[in-house]
């Protein structure tokens, strides 16, 4: 168990530290001044005081506070995200400075960007009092490299720093104070995959990039003059599936089916309808056979009456991927949206962690207090109490765990939200109050029937407890009325038509089935999905339809049928989806920073010289759509 | 020739096998597979077994011997009596879509079409698997006739080749020029037409269905 491994790490640490410099002063740096503001309040009981630092966005929160068994000076302070960015030497940076396939190769460089550079100077001035620096960043592999950012900045003007990392997954006073006794030491796996990622997107995406761009430009000038055709390994699978789709839809053919169909009425306020065991032929004949049968001896007999018992589920505890996927369908908030309103709830503390990929409780979780919370809400806070009335919170687990994360939960009550924030968070609440109550319950009844040997049935549904769907007003459940019938009698149906119908495509994809593709086939992260799909809306590659599903533009259509057609699938999700499992095994200490990253290079490199090599193929696709290639002389092609 | 081992020969096949064939054909047959086996004397079970392998493999068309009685394809509903020889010609399972079918047997059916479906959540356990229902193209060689898999004929299957000889097993019931199959009908002898295999390849049958062009031979030992 994560806990418990934290706290014998915790012992060492300490052993450790009584060896070393006695520590006085601490500086504790968090991901965003949001978080450096709420995990202060708490770390000081709302007596911090509040400084400027050189960067206006990331204050300064001093106060005392008692860690490793002492009392220590605290100086909290904050980064915006990534401190540092990765770039290629500046020899290769114009996009005319070289062949873009000296990208796989070019030497690359970790560079403070110009609007960071006063975090960074406040960070360098603050360490030089400290024995000790903190890193508080988000608890997912993000933050571990940037805490390694961090550090190395902090390091570099202060070599004999101690440093350590602290683990939270909201914040909230009891999480705060356990991570205050459970340092560790910062985890250099996490950050090593998140660097291979960083610089396997980097040449990839500007060897790509530089190499379709420059030379789509030129032959499509028209359209394409001035249009930044951008080229990502996750962006690339994630455009294919919509193109995939939209493809599916304009192959498949419609084809006309029949079925019968019988009605009955037993009363003047009943109507029954059975449908058809065979459900539906392809063949008008065929049909038409069986139903001359059944008019011959049209008399019904009741065959079977069944009844059994029938629940539905309450959810799951919620994990990111559901969370975007649910507050698409259901709040229609895209999943960027709904991600960025998250992080926000998160640093305000009312929920925890929004990157997770968990779906179940830990056992010794204190869902009891969560729930008790609840309570005072006027719309919800009486089914909050009936929870607590009933035995007390019984969650619904899923079985993902990610070892870092408990599923995302409300962690506070609130109830002066607004607009959408005001929506999710009541959403939250909401399924974190049916995740731990009771399934809904119901009776179904089937009613077999027989009518010359042919075959049909119907059912009813009596609802009898509707338990979560009290709460749950995303999920819908109905009662369908169904008349006693008795096994072994019989009767004359209404009506025994034949009708007919039509088979439809696949529809194009909503977010939400985006996402569940990208997860199904390992492209990106839960914490990165969105990201991809926003860049290919950007890009123009995609767009939406007036119910908001995914619609391949001509340049993404163009873009994928001409990789596709030299043969290399780089609109299809392997390649990518072996480098993000590769990823994790860099995460997890089993694979070698540097020998994935060798691999991973020379992979992509070798579909690089190929596909400058049929570049050709890429014109013609684009042609479809574009119109008329021009001519592409030798000399400008500058890679051959 | 002894005139005797063709009539001999000729019984056989009808009374063990319901299978009548003309005299002239019967006669050739039976003296070609003399010569084939070179002078060596073949026993009469030789010859029967060998003369009815050549009808299982003949298009029952170049026969012009019909077996079917003549009214079948007329009457609202009547009744086929007795045991019939046929041959299959083609058939299609019409309880899918011919579509999804096709697709399948192109492999280009792809897992993430069902991502998304929001009627899968909907569908019942045996909507999702209706029970099959073969439709058959049948001549005798003179006369056609449809069929279906009225009740499940596990001896049939979609990947029998064109040209499969039937026993028919009446009395089956017959309406709308259509043959209602159930399982004690049918007994499968075997057998192809090798002209009809590619024409009538469940690739050809669904593509026609669809109206869709119809594949080329290459293209097809390509998808095998
Ligand atoms: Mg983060």
């Amino acid at each position: 168990r994560l806990l418990s491994v934290q706290r014998r790490f915790c012992q060492q640490g300490s052993e450790n530290m009584n060896r070393r410099t006695q520590i006085k002063k601490v500086l504790c740096v968090a991901e965003k001044n949001d978080a450096a503001k709420g995990i202060a309040e708490i770390m000081s009981n709302g007596r911090s005081r509040r400084k400027d630092g050189l960067s206006v966005y990331n204050k300064l929160y001093e106060y005392e506070y008692n860690l490793f068994g002492q009392n220590v000076s605290v100086t909290m302070t904050s980064v915006s995200g990534h401190l540092l960015g990765l770039e290629f030497k500046s020899q290769f940076q114009k996009w005319h400075s070289c062949n873009p396939v000296l990208l796989f190769d070019a030497e690359v460089e970790k560079y403070c960007p110009e609007n960071f550079v006063q975090i960074k100077r406040t960070l360098e001035r603050e360490v030089r009092q400290c024995q000790a620096l903190v890193i508080w960043t988000d608890c997912d592999r993000e933050g571990e490299n940037i805490g390694f950012e961090v550090i190395d900045v902090c390091k570099a003007v202060k070599p004999n720093l101690q440093v350590f990392r602290a683990h939270f997954s909201e914040i909230t006073p009891n999480s705060i104070r356990r991570a205050c006794q459970t340092l560790t030491e910062p985890n250099i796996n996490i950050s090593d995959a998140v660097d291979v990622r960083q610089e396997l997107d980097l040449r990839i995406g500007a060897a790509f990039t530089r190499f379709q761009t420059l030379r789509l430009q030129k032959i499509f000038p028209e359209s394409l003059a001035n249009q930044l055709i951008s080229y990502g390994s996750c962006q690339f699978p994630t455009l294919g599936f919509v193109v995939e789709r939209f493809k599916a839809i304009q192959a498949f053919i419609s084809e006309t089916f029949f079925k019968i169909k019988v009605l009955h009425e037993p009363s003047e306020e009943e109507m029954v309808e059975f449908s058809w065991k065979r459900h539906r032929l392809f063949s008008h004949t065929a049909c038409l056979v069986l139903y001359q049968i059944c008019m011959e001896s049209p008399t019904a007999t009741v065959t079977a009456v069944t009844s059994k018992p029938k629940s539905k589920w309450r959810p799951q505890p919620l994990d990111t991927v559901e969370l975007e996927k649910l507050a698409s369908r259901k709040l229609k908030i895209s999943a960027k949206e709904t991600m960025k309103i998250a992080e926000k709830l998160y640093t305000q503390g009312l929920i925890s962690y929004p990157r997770t990929e968990t779906n179940m409780f830990p056992k010794d979780f204190n869902l009891t207090s969560l729930v008790e919370q609840q309570t005072q809400d006027n719309e919800w806070g009486a089914f909050a109490q009936g929870i607590l009335d009933r035995g007390g919170p019984n969650p619904r687990n899923g079985n993902k765990s990610d070892q870092a994360h408990p599923p995302i939960h409300p962690t506070k009550y609130t109830n002066s939200l607004q607009g959408n924030e005001k929506r999710l968070y009541e959403f939250i609440v909401r399924h974190f109050l049916a995740c731990c109550s009771q399934d809904a319950q119901g009776q179904e009844t089937t009613v077999d029937i027989d009518i010359a040997e042919e075959k049909f049935s119907a059912s009813g549904l009596m609802i009898i407890a509707r338990n979560y769907l009290d709460v749950y007003p995303y999920d819908k459940w109905y009662t369908k009325i169904i008349p006693v019938y008795e096994q072994g009698s019989q009767f004359e149906p209404t009506a025994i038509e034949m009708v007919d119908g039509q088979t439809s495509p696949p529809q194009l994809l909503t977010e939400a089935d985006l996402i569940s593709l990208m997860e199904k086939h390992g492209i990106g992260t839960d914490a990165t999905h969105a990201e991809h799909i926003e860049t290919i809306k950007s890009r123009m590659y995609v767009g939406l339809t007036a119910d908001q599903r995914f619609l391949p533009g001509e340049l993404g259509m163009g873009l994928v049928e001409g990789y596709n057609s030299m043969g290399y699938e780089m609109s299809k999700p392997d390649l990518r989806a072996e480098l993000e499992a590769d990823l994790k095994l860099v995460s997890e200490g089993r694979k070698d920073k540097a020998s994935v990253l060798r691999h991973h290079v020379a992979k992509y490199k070798a579909v690089f010289i190929e596909s400058v090599r049929k570049a050709k193929k890429l014109d013609e696709a684009l042609s479809n759509y574009l119109g008329q290639a021009q001519e592409y002389t030798e000399q400008e092609q500058e890679l051959d | 020739m002894a005139p005797d081992a063709v009539q001999a020969v000729g019984s056989w096949l009808r009374s063990r096998w319901q299978v009548c064939v003309p005299q002239g054909w019967l006669q050739a047959c039976v003296e070609w597979l003399q010569q084939e086996a070179g002078g060596r004397p073949l026993s009469l079970t030789q010859l029967q077994q060998q003369t009815l392998e050549q009808w299982l493999q003949t298009d029952l068309r170049s026969l012009g011997l019909p077996s079917l009685p003549a009214a079948l394809g007329e009457a609202l509903k009547t009744e086929l009596q007795g045991n019939v020889c046929v041959q299959l010609d083609s058939l299609q399972d019409v309880s899918q879509p011919a579509y999804s079918q096709l697709q399948r047997i192109r492999g280009s059916d792809c897992s993430n079409d069902q991502i998304g479906a929001v009627t899968q959540a909907t569908q019942r356990p045996w909507e999702a698997s209706p029970t099959r229902m073969l439709m058959l193209q049948l001549t005798d060689g003179v006369r056609s006739v449809e069929a279906m898999e009225y009740k499940p004929v596990p001896q049939l299957n979609t990947s029998l080749p064109a040209g499969t000889k039937l026993l028919l097993r009446g009395p089956i019931t017959c309406r709308l020029g259509v043959l209602l199959l159930g399982p004690q009908n049918v007994q499968v002898l075997g057998g192809e037409v090798e002209e009809l295999l590619h024409t009538n390849s469940q690739a050809h049958v669904l593509c026609r269905a669809l109206g869709l062009p119809e594949p080329e031979q290459a293209e097809e030992e390509e998808e095998a």
